[in-house]
């Protein structure tokens, strides 16, 4: 069985980096998958990576990791002209992350149209 | 990815590579088994007529950063210029210890691997933020 754990934005809005990891990184272990709103700043993803290769064990093997921005093209666009006023707005709560255990999930692959998450076969 | 980002760098470098002076250090960043050693040896060999990595199907082949100090290249009309050139472990999120397994590596083996693998990972994450401050 999969499970998953929507985690919204106002739960991690207001965490510090370290906090906000952590917290993900709980979940991921106890073998569920995250639906996180919204996004990493680009320095949390990296330090999310190295706590990962520090916990890595027998038992635990990983994460996969997607980052999924909705209508990409639209939003790109919008922010050539706008100046990524968007962004100002929106901060990070834009789009959508997925964090799961390597050992269940085996790849996570975007489309334009949708999200597709593979799990293994025991 | 890995290509793409490299041929855009190796462009830039391209470009313009003979205009300054100073000191240049030219990553090989990438996922793991994504052929940067392969283009770190080949940029070695055609320039220094020597390897500086290790290469294997065997994905984190490369579990230390590896540093080519004075890599010099000139040009036809004689103006040179000098980088060092580091090659890095794969980054990745996972550590597949079976995935070793079954590419036929005995379960010590595997382990050991296994273990210098996540290291060299946040090594090359270290490695990169420490530069991208400094470029920043
Ligand atoms: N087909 C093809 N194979 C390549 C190319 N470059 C490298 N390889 C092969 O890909 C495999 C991995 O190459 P490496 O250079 O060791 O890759 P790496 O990115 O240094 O891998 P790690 O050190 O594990 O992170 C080797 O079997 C290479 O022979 C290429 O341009 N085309
Ligand atoms: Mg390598």
């Amino acid at each position: 069985m999969v499970t998953f754990q929507f985690i919204p934005y106002q739960d991690i809005e207001n965490l510090s980096s370290a906090k906000r990891i952590n917290k993900l990184i709980n979940i991921v272990k106890e073998n569920k998958i995250v639906l996180m709103e919204g996004r990493l700043e680009k320095e949390e993803e990296a330090d999310l990576i190295e706590i990962t290769m520090e916990e890595i064990s027998h038992k635990f093997k990983g994460i996969e990791l997607s980052v999924i921005y909705p209508d990409r093209s639209k939003q790109d666009f919008f922010h050539k002209i706008k100046g990524g006023f968007t962004s100002v707005l929106l901060g990070n709560r834009e789009g959508m992350t997925i964090i799961g255990p390597a050992s269940i999930v085996k790849k996570i692959e975007k489309n334009p149209n949708k999200i597709e998450l593979f799990t293994r076969d025991k | 990815m890995v290509k793409s980002f490299l041929l855009n760098l190796l462009k830039k470098l391209a470009f313009n590579p003979f205009s300054r002076k100073s000191h240049i250090k030219l990553g090989v960043y990438g996922p793991p088994n994504g052929g940067k050693s392969t283009l770190a040896n080949r940029i070695c060999e055609d320039w220094l007529g020597e390897t500086m990595s290790s290469v294997s199907h065997i994905p984190h082949e490369t579990r230390e950063i590896i540093i080519k100090e004075q890599v010099t290249i000139k040009n036809k009309k004689g103006k040179e210029l000098t980088f060092s050139l580091v090659d890095t472990p794969g980054i990745a999120t996972k550590i597949d210890y079976e995935d070793f397994l079954k590419r036929g590596m005995n379960k010590e083996d595997a382990k050991k691997r296994a273990k210098e693998a996540t290291k060299g990972v946040i090594d090359s994450i270290e490695f990169y933020e420490v530069l991208f401050k400094f470029i920043k």
